[in-house]
């Protein structure tokens, strides 16, 4: 069981009382659910639903020195599936991606032929729209995911564009959509993302096909899967097999009704609040996570949203004053950067921030949408340095 | 002159080593089994209307929610997800939800 940090806990970093129980020092006592090694190709995992698959990596997967690998390993990453008709089996050699909509010709692509493509490497964090929903306060409903909806990896795979370029998009086209192999119940609506053409054509919206150098695990959508780096999770659809470029807006359920935050600034209203106005969610924002902190170390993992990491720091007076963390190597705009803080000796609760390269950064007091969406609120953890 | 160039290139190829090459990946079919659901509903009611699209944990980890939310759930899986739950049932459904180990 996680319990939240409320609103007034949060909010008291930036008013100089600080929090009594931090967040992360609570998760750090393993009062978290059994890890389970039950699912294909995944080890240590936290179950937080069977059927349809939602799997959440432990933080402490993500921890390591400053030089370590910052990549998430492919059994350790994290796992979500709307409907419970996934993949379960694919045959490379039957399969074909298929392209069409508003283009000059359609194109039926088995995997062969993507892959004689020119191929390109990203380092890119994917993280789920509801990462850290369950620490919401109030609570909201939907799945309870702690901070560990979210992953590191290298991606490797063909530029969406190149496929596009291959199938001549027509004059008037305003999105592409993207669905996979997955199928919903009865008449529920097909699972579908559409983005703009201009995030579609960007040189590092790839299609994937390899995840850490090697082929993606079937949960984590082999045989492809679209890549969109400093995006939400949402948009990274899982075993894509069609992409459908759209001459309108794309109006089904997944864009009009679901996946949608405030349009209020930080995606934050009055809880409770309704009828809104809302866009749909997209880019990511700046965050900074503990991935260890005791008397032998204070370091953890940062991403910087849509741009890159470009400082972390840390505070140990309620963010009165900041001091720069270090920053291990910098795999890309897009990836995990991993920082470490050097604290004095005593009795701490330090808070840590990162800031992008466009200035964004974290504040203290958390944000409320009835999703759970966008939380990117500084953490603080307890620790005692002899 | 001679001895510099070759300098230059051994800094060269140290910062572009060979590796930089990416391996090819090499892609091989797969297929997967699923673990078996363990946790179970403790209401029929929940179990006949809930767990077709879903497996139990879903209802059992939410938090402490209202009447009134429970129904928009309930609304939203007929509305939004075509899920065959008759209306005449929300009332026992919501006191059933509202019954769970984990609303009290």
């Amino acid at each position: 069981m996680i319990k939240r940090v409320d609103r007034r806990t949060a909010l008291a970093i930036g008013a100089g009382a600080l929090a009594s129980t931090p967040l992360w020092a609570q998760l750090a006592k393993t009062v978290g659910p059994a890890l389970t090694d039950a699912f294909p190709d995944k080890r240590g995992m936290i179950l937080q639903r069977t059927r349809a698959p939602l799997l959440e990596t432990p933080i402490d997967a993500f921890d390591g020195a400053l030089s370590d690998s910052p990549f998430t390993p492919n059994d350790r990453f994290f796992v979500r599936w709307h409907y419970d008709d996934i993949p379960l089996s694919v045959d490379v050699a039957a399969f074909r991606l298929q392209v069409g909509g508003a283009v000059k010709r359609t194109l039926s692509l088995s995997l062969a032929d993507i892959q004689a493509l020119p191929h390109v490497e990203i380092a890119a964090v994917n993280q789920c729209s509801g990462n850290s929903r369950g620490l919401f306060g109030p609570r909201v409903p939907g799945a309870q995911w702690g901070n560990g909806a979210m992953g590191n990896a290298l991606w490797t795979g063909v530029r969406l564009r190149d496929l596009l370029d291959r199938a001549g998009v027509a004059p008037g086209a305003a999105q592409v959509r993207f669905s996979g192999l997955d199928n919903p119940p009865g008449a529920a609506p097909d699972f579908a993302k559409a983005l703009n053409l201009d995030r579609a054509m960007a040189e590092d919206t790839i299609v994937a096909y390899g995840m850490n150098g090697v082929q993606l695990p079937l949960l984590n959508g082999f045989p492809l899967r679209l890549i969109v780096p400093g995006w939400f999770s949402t948009y990274w659809v899982k075993a894509l097999d069609t992409i459908d470029v759209l001459r309108a807006p794309d109006t089904g359920y997944w864009m009009e009704k679901a996946y949608r935050i405030p349009a209020a600034p930080r995606a934050s209203v009055v809880p409770g609040s309704k009828d809104f106005p809302t866009v749909p969610i997209g880019r990511m924002i700046p965050r900074a996570f503990f991935t260890r902190a005791d008397a032998k170390a204070v370091r953890g993992v940062a991403l910087g949203g849509d741009a890159g990491v470009a400082k972390v720091d840390w505070s140990i007076d309620a963010g009165k004053s900041w001091h720069a963390a270090q920053l291990g190597p910098d795999h890309g705009t897009y990836s995990f950067r991993r920082w470490a803080a050097t604290l004095p000796a005593g009795e701490h609760v330090v808070a840590v921030r990162t800031t992008n390269a466009k200035g964004e950064t974290q504040w203290p007091d958390p944000v409320w949408n009835p999703g759970g969406y966008m939380r990117n609120s500084i953490e603080t953890a307890k620790v005692t340095v002899a | 002159m001679k001895a510099l160039s070759l300098a230059a290139f051994v800094l060269l190829a140290a910062c572009h080593p060979a590796a930089e090459a990416p391996k090819q990946i090499t892609l091989t079919s797969q297929s997967i089994t699923l673990p078996v659901e363990t946790a179970t509903l403790p209401a029929e009611i929940l179990s006949v209307n809930c767990a077709a699209c879903h497996s139990p944990e879903m209802i059992l980890s939410q938090p402490k929610l209202k009447p009134e939310q429970w129904q928009a759930e309930v609304t939203k899986m007929r509305g939004a997800y075509k899920a065959s739950i008759d209306e005449k049932d929300d009332a026992k459904i919501i006191a059933a939800l509202l019954a769970l180990p984990n609303q009290k």
